[in-house]
């Protein structure tokens, strides 16, 4: 019993490194496990099943009669593009003069060469890649008696249209956002970025989705190291199913434990095409608007876009607010319940006052008040978060007016606590990152706990437990903690507690993209070099 | 992964090594023996160790990549290397178990009397285990990180004492002429603890040349703060009240005062001067890791796990404040002190010799 326990915690904490998750069972036909020749007739015996694909059947009227079959996924496939530019000219054009030429040994190369008029079309041999084209979107053209296939690239489908992302709106700066379809991202990459240095690499995740992933950086900038790694860990991953950009950030950070988030995403071009320009690695994934950006540092979550496209000193003070409502969200509440409970000197005796009045007839210590109003908090938020829109908003209404209000009237909480909760609250939405302020809601809970059972001594133990875990952490072989630690007083300068203008920015951010360890003050690409993962 | 450390992490190791809780009973130290004049002592006492971090260096260059200890068996042979390894392990391990013992008083002696020992002495164990655990590279950064507003929290004391000091305590300057002065200047050993430490750091440090220079930044800029500190002190209280106070830093916290919104504000000093101390402990934890090491070739795990128990053990063993103090100085003038002195002459000399005759 407690041997099968032990086993199931090993299971469930330890990542075991290269080990397939959800594997698809081996009798499952995937992609990867098609081999053979391509053939109409292979391709059909596998997809026939299915009546989202279409098997068009015609006739090439050429010198003699020649078969051709076309198959594709309804509501992927542009019909537009495949009727005219490739049913059309085979098929109706009496008289052509290349047609007339066809005959049934020359058909497939006359077809490819002279007959499709699409700008995307690519010869194929493999049944593996010709599947993997047609339940990507493509059609894929056979003719009869002629090994391997023609890819027309047709794809097409309903998508969302590019629109400004709610999560990272801005009131100076582009309204565009990612989408789900990925060549749309590409391209708003490729329209922000027209070097011919920036590449991007397609791969697919996902041994039963195939999910189409796109690692781009800028060569020359970004470190090849850290490119060779990335790519490591992106083609290291088996999964069965990769649904959204979140299952590649979990499978490839570094310490997937933390409760900091070692991968830094963003739905804003702007905001990808400004990391890559200092090195970093974009990650972009089909079915998503999240694109994800490696190596990531702690900083970056508190720097918003708008911060590069306002005056040098808005930004600087913007900055110092987010960082004192970080301070404000991690530690008030915790800070509060510790001096509340052990260090009452600490308050001045008129304020003192104020709070024990304000605290008569509540019946339980200020740590269980602050947790009750905290989770409360939490609750209000995610009901508000979930339902639409208008009821969201009055469920924040009601909840903060209406419940405070009466649970201070009942004496349940104390005025002063729920001032201290609303400050938390608000002061929690300053991080421009999301999943750097969920993070710090998280570990609000266990400060509070730590000071509401040992005072400001369990705080410190608390403060600096995180500080060790901060430095001790690394993305992708690059301290998370830089420029604080490791640190660098120049770039801490440029571009972290402050933003310098951008004229006094004339190097990129040297930590991403060269490779002396001294740069990195400990070495880490040092450490990545000799060590891969 | 190798672990790296660069220039400017020296320089703050330096700084987070010397000063753990030293600013805390240091007026006592030098004003019990140089009066008010002891403030007079601090910078030339850790000038005083400057030359024996040279010889370190020296002897660590002769063989790159290895650490004194083992550079001490290479010299010495296994018979006198060995021992003199077991001396090094015993040494941290009592003088980390007493740092720690002494982070505990920092808060029971002030913002947590009523606290039980065995929890703070837990919580901090539990703390210096995990960067032992993390290793060297995570400590130099976790130091890098913290210490900077440690030593400001040191520069705010000092200015906010300042309209309670009295510089007229100090006068008239070297009544008693500077022969206490030369006479106290052996029991300031703090330069040598950090000597000390460099036994076990140099393998990790990137560019070792630039030990001096990040060194002596370290060294000139904890003198004068600590000088700084002193000064307050001897001016606040007097050089008469601050022999007989052992923490002298507490009452200096206590008393800050901004306005009359802003008082009692010991608490926020305490935590981080918990922050010094957390810093010198892991240091001396890190010499009985790796001395142990050098000793027995265990795994990492099971090395920290026996650096834990153990320094925990020796900090079960002082009965009262006055224990701590007299342990502490024991431990550094008669083992850190002679170790980092003479010990590293010996070997500076040997690898001399040995490298001389060399063909």
């Amino acid at each position: 019993m407690l041997k099968r326990f032990a086993r199931m915690v090993k299971a469930l904490t330890l990542r075991r490194k290269g080990a397939p998750i959800r594997p698809a069972p081996k009798t499952t036909l995937t992609t990867t496990t098609l081999k053979g020749p391509c053939t109409y007739s292979s391709v059909k015996a596998i997809l026939s099943k299915s009546f989202d694909i279409i098997f068009r059947d015609f006739t090439i009227e050429g010198k003699q009669p020649v078969k051709g079959h076309l198959i594709c996924v309804d509501g992927m496939v542009d019909k537009e593009l495949v009727n005219n530019f490739v049913l059309k000219t085979l098929m109706v054009q009496g008289n052509h003069p290349v047609l007339s030429k066809v005959t049934p040994g020359n058909a497939f190369e006359m077809v490819f060469s002279h007959l499709i008029t699409n700008n995307e079309v690519k010869k194929e041999d493999l049944l593996s890649n010709a599947i993997d084209a047609i339940l990507s979107g493509d059609s894929v053209l056979f003719i009869e008696d002629q090994p391997g296939a023609i890819i027309v690239g047709a794809r097409g489908w309903g998508n969302r249209g590019v629109s400004e992302p709610e999560a990272e709106s801005v009131v100076r700066g582009p309204r565009e956002g990612f989408t789900e379809t990925l060549r749309i991202n590409t391209s708003q990459l490729r329209r922000k970025i027209k070097s011919p240095d920036f590449v991007m690499k397609p791969l697919k995740i996902g041994e039963v989705t195939r999910t189409d992933v796109v690692m781009a950086y800028i060569k020359g900038i970004a470190n090849d190291k850290i490119v060779k790694e990335v790519e490591n860990r992106l083609q290291a991953i088996k999964i069965n199913g990769i649904l959204e950009s979140g299952y590649i950030e979990e499978l490839i950070e570094d310490v997937p434990y933390s409760p900091f988030p070692q991968v830094f995403h963003t739905e804003r071009p702007d905001s990808a095409a400004a990391d890559l320009l200092e090195g970093k690695i974009a990650i972009l994934t089909d079915g998503t608007p999240f694109v994800l950006t490696v190596p990531s540092l702690f900083v970056q979550f508190f720097q918003a876009s708008e911060d590069y496209y306002e005056r040098p000193f808005t930004a600087v003070l913007v900055r110092f607010i987010r960082q004192f409502g970080v301070v404000i969200a991690l530690l008030l509440p915790a800070v509060y319940i510790a001096v509340t409970t052990f260090h009452q000197d600490m308050i001045p005796t008129a304020l003192v006052l104020s709070i024990a009045e304000g605290r008569q007839g509540v019946p339980v210590p200020a740590l269980v008040e602050a947790f009750s109003m905290e989770i409360t908090l939490e609750i209000l938020r995610e009901a508000g978060l979930r339902l639409p829109r208008p009821i969201g908003q009055a469920i924040g209404i009601v909840g903060a007016l209406v419940i405070g209000d009466a649970a201070v009237k009942a004496s349940l909480v104390s005025p002063i606590m729920v001032i201290v909760v609303s400050l938390t609250a608000i002061a929690s939405f300053t991080t421009p990152a999301f999943s750097m302020g969920i993070t710090i809601r998280l570990l609000r809970f266990p400060l509070m706990l730590l000071s509401g059972m040992f005072g400001f001594f369990g705080l410190s133990i608390g403060i600096y437990a995180l500080f060790l875990h901060l430095c001790s952490l690394r993305s992708f072989g690059i301290p998370y903690f830089y420029p604080a630690a490791p640190g660098n007083l120049f770039d801490l300068l440029k571009d972290t507690l402050v933003r310098a203008p951008w004229w006094a920015q004339r190097a990129t951010p040297r930590i991403f993209t060269n490779p002396d360890p001294e740069y990195s003050s400990s070495g880490s690409l040092k450490a990545l070099e000799e060590e891969p993962s | 992964l190798k672990e790296y450390i660069s220039g400017r992490q020296v320089t703050f190791l330096a700084l987070g090594v010397i000063l753990g809780t030293v600013f805390l009973p240091i007026a006592r130290m030098v004003a019990e023996k140089a009066g008010r004049d002891g403030w007079m002592l601090i910078i030339p006492a850790f000038l005083s160790a400057f030359p024996f971090v040279y010889l370190t260096l020296f002897t660590y260059l002769k063989a790159p990549g290895v650490d004194i200890l083992q550079r001490a068996k290479q010299l010495l042979g296994p018979w006198l290397g060995y021992p003199l390894a077991a001396l090094f392990c015993f040494t941290s391990i009592a003088f980390g178990g007493l740092l720690i013992r002494q982070s505990t008083e920092l808060f029971s002696h002030s913002i947590m009397i009523e606290m039980p020992f065995w929890v703070l002495l837990v919580g901090i164990e539990m703390l210096l285990v995990s960067v032992v655990y993390l290793g060297i590279e995570v400590f130099a950064r976790f130091n890098e990180s913290i210490v900077i507003p440690i030593l400001l929290s040191l520069v705010f004391l000092i200015l906010f004492s300042i309209p309670k000091a009295e510089l007229s305590m100090l006068k008239p300057f070297l009544y008693n002429g500077l022969k206490p002065i030369i006479k106290t200047l052996p029991g300031i050993p703090f330069g040598f603890e950090y000597c000390f430490f460099l036994w076990i750091l140099l393998p990790f440090i990137h560019k070792p040349h630039e030990v001096m220079r990040s060194s002596f930044r370290g060294f000139l800029i904890i003198s004068i703060l600590l000088t700084g500190v002193v000064i307050t002190e001897l001016c606040v209280f007097t050089p008469e009240e601050a022999t007989r106070m052992f923490y002298g830093g507490f009452s200096l916290a206590r008393s800050v005062e901004i306005g009359t919104i802003f008082q009692g504000l010991e608490p926020f000093f305490i935590v981080f001067w918990f922050g010094a101390s957390i810093i010198k402990a892991s240091a001396f934890l890190f010499c009985a890791y790796f001395s142990f090491k050098a000793i027995f070739p265990l795994r990492h795990g099971l090395l920290v796990v026996i650096v834990g128990i153990t320094s925990s053990a020796m900090a079960l063993v002082p009965e009262s404040t006055i224990d701590i103090v007299k342990f502490i100085s024991i431990i550094d003038n008669y083992f850190i002190l002679p170790i980092a002195s003479l010990g590293i002459c010996l070997l500076a000399i040997v690898s001399y010799i040995k490298d001389r005759r060399k063909p």
